[in-house]
């Protein structure tokens, strides 16, 4: 009778094995799933011709690969570069692996951008992007044209919601938290403002992480020296990276898009002051210093290293 | 806890011995913004040379106890020969070990008590010698971060880089050399009067 009981259990328990591996490799129709591929392989094959199909043709962006697999292996990962180098744009590839790679339970996303319709905006963008994709790994897309989304299948739920960083949001939790850009330049006048930024993804946004193996992916450019971009560099549980338009070398760095013709016709566009600040990623300082900044460099005696 | 020190003279357009003879014939003055646990304390050394007040002296002190703050000071004003410093007596932190007269003579009627009368006076005056050219400071990327994160309203947000202490501590060093523009430390024996 024991002899019975033992083997029962050990069918049991291979049956049990055997169940989840065939629930891992279908989805909701019994067909075969996908194959579990990397970020930046997701991003190169698929998502970027998803972006393709709705903004048109793309410059190749050989810098996503690498971004991507910073994401990829860190749980907390920053992308500090300059505008226009489809760092949104890769965030927004992110929550789409998320959704590609989820298999049971639910899965809670937040993104967060300065202000909420700006968040709706991205997510609009993100929703049209994914629209033949998410069908084709099963997933129904279970809203009604909100800036939202919202995904099921059998067993198994998504949703990425947008946020405003000053937007009360106690009371969540998430699985990812996605941060773009989230200070607003017009409300960054002085320390005060910077402080209050900080504080709201200190205390507000941060302690929103589900459990430890929640994530955090940022993104943004520097706005004004000792913002939020730099209390993310020099956080050490962030493992970041920085691109500037143009690298120390002198070359630009993507040259498929901004070559040099183009970057200083840009320079002359928004000024050199914004473009230090946009495309160099050089912090400027708060706007309402006691002390101006040009005034305070003057008075800095400079000295060669080594002087 | 930490001292962070940025002490250099080849910023100063000098002969070789001129700034020796300097310290020696005029003395250095000093200006201190006193933290401890919220934010740091700043000290900033400056020479008088030639018409221009040149800061020789960028100290960051990062959670040091106060008595370990007065013992580096000592040095730091031995070494540079300064003759006297103007520091923040705002909140009281070294009362007691100035009455148990444990502060460096260079200190004794340095305290000043920040109000918005006098904090309006020094921040002008700070103002003043920077737009004149009359200050050249160190190339301290923190001190300048400090120092811009002072606002029009005088008030600074509690940072990383600290709460706009190298403002007020260059401040204080421009008041010490308006309260005491001429003075020969040769004839002066630190703790001494004051």
């Amino acid at each position: 009778m024991i002899a019975v009981a033992s083997k029962l259990n050990d069918l049991r328990e291979r049956a049990v094995v055997l169940c989840n591996e065939i629930e891992n490799d279908a989805d909701s129709n019994g067909n075969l799933s996908l194959h579990k591929i990397s970020l930046s392989e997701f991003i190169a094959s698929e998502f970027m011709q998803a972006v393709a199909a709705v903004e048109g043709e793309l410059v190749p962006a050989p810098h996503l690969g690498g971004w991507a697999d910073l994401i990829e292996i860190n749980r907390f990962a920053a992308l500090i570069a300059f505008r226009g180098s489809l760092k949104s744009t890769l965030l927004k590839g992110v929550i789409a692996n998320a959704l590609r790679e989820h298999r049971r339970g639910a899965f809670d996303a937040i993104f967060y951008s300065a202000k909420m319709d700006l968040a709706r905006w991205h997510l609009r963008r993100l929703k049209l992007y994914i629209e033949p994709l998410a069908a084709q790994w099963g997933w129904r897309d279970a809203t009604a044209g909100e800036a939202l989304l919202r995904y099921e299948r059998p067993g198994a739920m998504f949703t990425c919601e947008p946020e405003g960083l000053d937007a009360a949001s106690r009371g969540r939790r998430a699985d990812l938290l996605v941060i773009d850009d989230p200070a607003d330049p017009r409300k960054l006048a002085s320390f005060a403002d910077l402080d209050r930024v900080l504080e709201s993804l200190q205390r507000r946004v941060l302690p929103l992480l589900k459990d430890n193996q929640a994530r955090v992916v940022f993104a943004g450019t520097p706005i004004v020296a000792g913002d939020i971009v730099s209390w993310i560099e020099k956080n050490p549980e962030f493992v970041t990276a920085r691109l500037p338009a143009i690298l120390s070398d002198g070359r630009p760095a993507w040259l498929e898009k901004y070559d040099k013709t183009e970057l200083d016709r840009i320079r002359k566009l928004i000024g050199d002051k914004s473009f230090r600040a946009e495309y160099l990623l050089e912090a400027v300082a708060p706007l309402d210093s006691y002390i101006d900044s040009a005034l305070l460099k003057r008075a800095i005696a400079r000295v060669g290293v080594g002087a | 806890m930490s001292i962070e020190k940025i002490i250099r003279f080849d910023h100063v357009p000098a002969a070789p011995g001129e700034l020796d003879a300097a310290r020696s014939e005029w003395g250095t003055r000093a200006g201190f913004d006193i933290g401890k646990r919220v934010h740091p304390s700043h000290l900033s050394i400056i020479l008088p040379f030639k018409g221009r007040l040149h800061q020789l002296a960028s100290v960051w002190f990062e959670n040091e106890p106060y008595t370990a703050q007065l013992c580096e000071l000592e040095k730091l004003f031995a070494e540079l020969q300064t003759v006297f410093c103007c520091w923040d007596s705002t909140r009281g932190e070294l009362e007691a070990l100035s009455e148990q007269g444990r502060l460096p003579g260079q200190m004794m009627g340095g305290g000043v008590v920040f109000t918005q009368e006098s904090k309006q006076r020094l921040a002008g005056g700070l103002y003043m010698a920077l737009e004149q050219g009359e200050l050249v400071l160190l190339d301290d990327p923190r001190q300048e971060q400090s120092i811009l994160q002072v606002n029009n309203s005088l008030k600074a947000g509690e940072s990383e880089a600290g709460h706009g202490d190298a403002f007020w501590s260059n401040a204080l060093a421009l008041e010490a050399y308006r309260k005491l523009p001429f003075f020969r430390p040769t004839c002066w024996v630190p703790g001494e009067g004051g």
